[in-house]
């Protein structure tokens, strides 16, 4: 029996969901087609539907089969959680869970958008959710919004500080819910239960301090690792058993950025102002770097990689396009007047940068630059886009917008 | 026939309440077993309005994973049986200040939903209230500024006196200073705003952690210690009467010169009174209160400035109590803030009830 739900709480990777933080393959990528490529979400074209959301968050929205879920929170300092799930089709909410906050700090308020503490992206498995929130509250709900298990981590390790509030989504793989929580106070990565919510293992992150990317899992050498980026260091971790397996001081102070992998290569990128770097994960006797950029990688949004083609923009929409195996530059252009903040990301031949002024601005993934279309919504939007079978689903200050033919 | 309904009513829900007193106790201590967690959870679902106000009164303070499961559990029912729900003992419930706050908010929303528009006819008589007292600050706040000038500062002077958390106090206060008032910032929210500082102690930002310098054992306003450009003396310092901060910098005490300094304050309080101690600083901070350590905060890596981020709860004789501060830099990063740029070094103290209240003391003119 216990088996029976260990592995329906496993993730289940569909080409056509988005069940996680930068999607099934966790790397900003879809292999669908027929994504909408032009919208006008102030016109309403290609508008299929769009509905309020309960509070703030920069979370990605996540999908998996009939259901589309974002966490918010609101209230005085945002100390009221929420889990809510809408049908893909309409739009129409299904269900909503409010959790009570742990107490916290309160969320950093000094720039908008306005952040809260939900921005995280949840992990959508078939059986379950799991979300995790800044103020420390993991919790595992069943996809009818029904608690499965729940913990404070607050409450177990002590309050976490981090200047900006955590985002470091969590991962589930291999039964673990595995969440990167660096702050200034005692950073740890920890692995629990899917099942029961039961730590499995954690491991102190000494000398690292406020990051926010998101752990990515590899395979090198048949062995899966969790690997962390944080205060100018990549860590590989045993994903079995926590351990640290090696580390390799290749980044800036502050990491914003998810990583991405290809086979054994992997590619980061930290802030502020930092280079990409490209690590051969594979190498012997521990991970090296393979080749390093000029420093002018992005703070905020992660990387995406479509074919033999790294792109990314910097935090001010100046997007570039590397070229992955060497690291030397096809192009970089001004993409955009607004902030960057949202991650790109790519599907059927396209890559979509959003800004803070919610315009997506798609461009050929290609060598060469080529702007598809320049898309307003009319709403600023903090959160990465999500694709699924045909949509495109953003995540604005005050709506869920779900856009496609 | 009226004493056999009665009958029958109590025959048949007193099972269903004892039910729901073992399940509401299993969730206020919830098992290792998170399916014994679940089923205990689903059976209070079913027992539906019984299980509400006992819920409610029931609610785990200091266990925010068992506040949530009795908190789902609730919520499951109230969002499914809005019909059902017993409005008027959850609006009392709701409206009783002394009830724990957490669960008259999830009460209130219960309402609200079934009644929406109850929580804005609510806020205004709840200025004062210890849960939904800042809500009704923001509600204010928000009317003020769609207000035309005169009825806004009108607006504005009936809360300031309410207004518990600093964010909130800053937007009033300022708003009522640009309309020609002189709204007490400091003493409103009990923030210790005369102190005397001395620094820096010559010492690197690591070394500084580790090292005690003597202040911390022995505090003399007329001594002197060795600095890096000659003798180191106690100076005044105040705070800035609009934000309550003690700019370090200000006063003399550079980091460029060395990353430690203190600050020493006396504070009178009138009667004995149990205090929470909120502060906040750029990077480290440690507080004494009459000699005893309250807060520690030591780290090699930099922090942001946030107010109230750090509390203690002391308690504090009648007459004079003695706050002594170390303040500790970081080493300066590669990136921060603007090129050349003078490194922020400031703190706040403040003196509170558990709510943010500022607490009423004094502090002696012309001494520390």
């Amino acid at each position: 029996m216990k088996r029976v739900i260990l592995l329906a709480l496993l993730p289940v990777i569909a080409a056509a969901d988005w069940p996680q933080w930068r999607g099934p393959t966790a790397d900003g990528v879809s292999a669908e087609t027929g994504f909408p490529v032009e919208w006008d979400g102030v016109k309403g074209t290609k508008v299929r539907w769009k509905v309020p959301l309960p509070g703030a968050g920069n979370g990605s929205p996540v999908v998996l089969g009939d259901d589309v879920i974002v966490t918010a929170t609101s209230g005085r300092h945002h100390s009221e959680l929420h889990v809510q799930c809408y049908d893909r089709a309409t739009g129409k909410p299904k269900w909503q869970t409010d959790l009570t906050a742990t107490p916290a700090d309160a969320p950093f308020s000094m720039f908008p958008p306005e952040r809260g503490h939900a921005a995280s992206t949840p992990v959508l498995t078939k059986k379950a959710v799991f979300a995790l929130f800044g103020t420390g509250d993991l919790v595992c709900l069943d996809r009818a919004g029904k608690p499965v298990w729940m913990r404070s981590l607050t409450k177990e390790y002590g309050i976490i500080r981090n200047d900006y509030g955590i985002a470091a989504s969590p991962v589930v793989a291999d039964g673990l819910v595995l969440v990167q929580v660096d702050h200034l106070e005692g950073s740890y990565l920890l692995a629990a239960d899917a099942a029961t919510g039961k730590t499995k293992w954690k491991t102190a992150r000494t000398g690292v301090y406020d990051n926010w990317a998101t752990p990515v899992v590899v395979t090198v050498g048949g062995v899966k690792q969790i690997v962390c980026l944080g205060t100018k260091t990549i860590a590989g971790y045993d994903l079995a058993t926590g351990k640290q397996a090696w580390s390799l001081d290749a980044l800036e102070r502050l990491c914003s950025c998810t990583p991405v992998v290809r086979g054994d290569k992997l590619f980061a990128v930290s802030g502020p102002s930092g280079a990409n770097v490209a690590i051969d994960l594979a190498a012997r006797p521990s991970p090296k770097v393979m080749w390093q950029s000029k420093k002018n990688g992005p703070f905020v949004p992660s990387a995406v990689v479509v074919d033999d083609l790294y792109f990314f923009t910097d935090d001010q929409g100046t997007a570039s396009c590397l070229d992955l195996k060497t690291g030397a530059e096809k192009w970089r252009e001004r993409i955009g007047s607004g902030r960057m903040r949202p991650s790109p990301v790519a599907a059927g031949g396209h890559v979509y940068f959003t800004a803070l002024d919610g315009t997506t601005t798609v461009v050929k993934a290609a060598a060469g630059f080529e702007v598809v279309a320049k898309n307003p919504l009319g709403e600023e939007v903090a959160a990465s886009a999500s694709l699924s079978r045909g949509c495109v689903f953003l995540r604005g200050g005050k709506h869920l917008w779900c856009l496609g033919k | 026939m009226f004493r056999l309904s009665i009958f029958m009513v109590v025959l048949f829900t007193a099972p269903v309440l004892a039910g729901v007193r073992e399940d509401i106790a299993a969730l206020k201590n919830p098992s290792a077993d998170p399916e014994a967690n679940r089923a205990a959870w689903d059976r209070l679902v079913a027992a539906g309005p019984p299980a509400m106000l006992p819920i409610l009164h029931t609610w785990p303070a200091d266990d925010p994973v068992a506040a949530n499961w009795l908190r789902t559990a609730f919520d499951q029912f109230a969002r499914t049986h809005t019909e059902k729900l017993p409005v008027e003992e959850l609006l009392a419930f709701a409206a009783d200040p002394k009830a724990h706050g957490k669960a008259r908010r999830v009460a209130l929303s219960a309402v609200e939903r079934t009644r929406p528009g109850t929580t804005v006819k609510l806020l205004p008589g709840w200025l004062n209230d210890p849960e939904f007292g800042p809500d009704a600050v923001a509600e204010r706040i928000t009317a003020a500024e769609a207000a035309e000038p005169t009825e806004a500062t009108r607006i504005l002077r009936t809360m300031f006196a309410a207004t518990t958390d600093i964010d909130q106090a800053l937007v009033v206060a300022k708003r009522l200073t640009a309309a020609g008032d002189k709204p007490d910032m400091v003493k409103h929210l009990g923030m210790v705003g005369r102190w005397h500082v001395v620094g820096p102690f010559p010492v690197s930002p690591e070394d500084g952690l580790k090292q005690s310098f003597p202040p911390e054992t022995k505090f003399d306003l007329a001594a002197e210690y060795e600095g890096k450009a000659g003798k180191l003396k106690w100076s005044a310092a105040t705070c800035d009467p609009a934000e309550g901060r003690v700019d370090l910098a200000k006063f003399g005490v550079k980091p460029d010169d060395g990353a430690v300094a203190y600050a020493a304050a006396t504070v009178i309080m009138p009667s004995p009174t149990k205090v929470e101690l909120r502060l906040s600083a750029v990077d480290n901070i440690t507080a004494w209160v009459n000699g005893k350590k309250a807060v520690e905060r030591a780290s090699e890596y930099r922090s942001m400035y946030r107010p109230d981020r750090y509390r203690a709860a002391v308690e504090l004789p009648a007459g004079e109590s003695a706050l002594l501060l170390k303040l500790t830099k970081t080493r300066p990063e590669e990136v921060r803030g603007r090129p050349g740029a003078t490194a922020k070094w400031d703190f706040l103290v403040r003196l509170a009830d558990d709510k943010g209240r500022g607490v009423a003391f004094t502090q002696p003119e012309g001494k520390k």
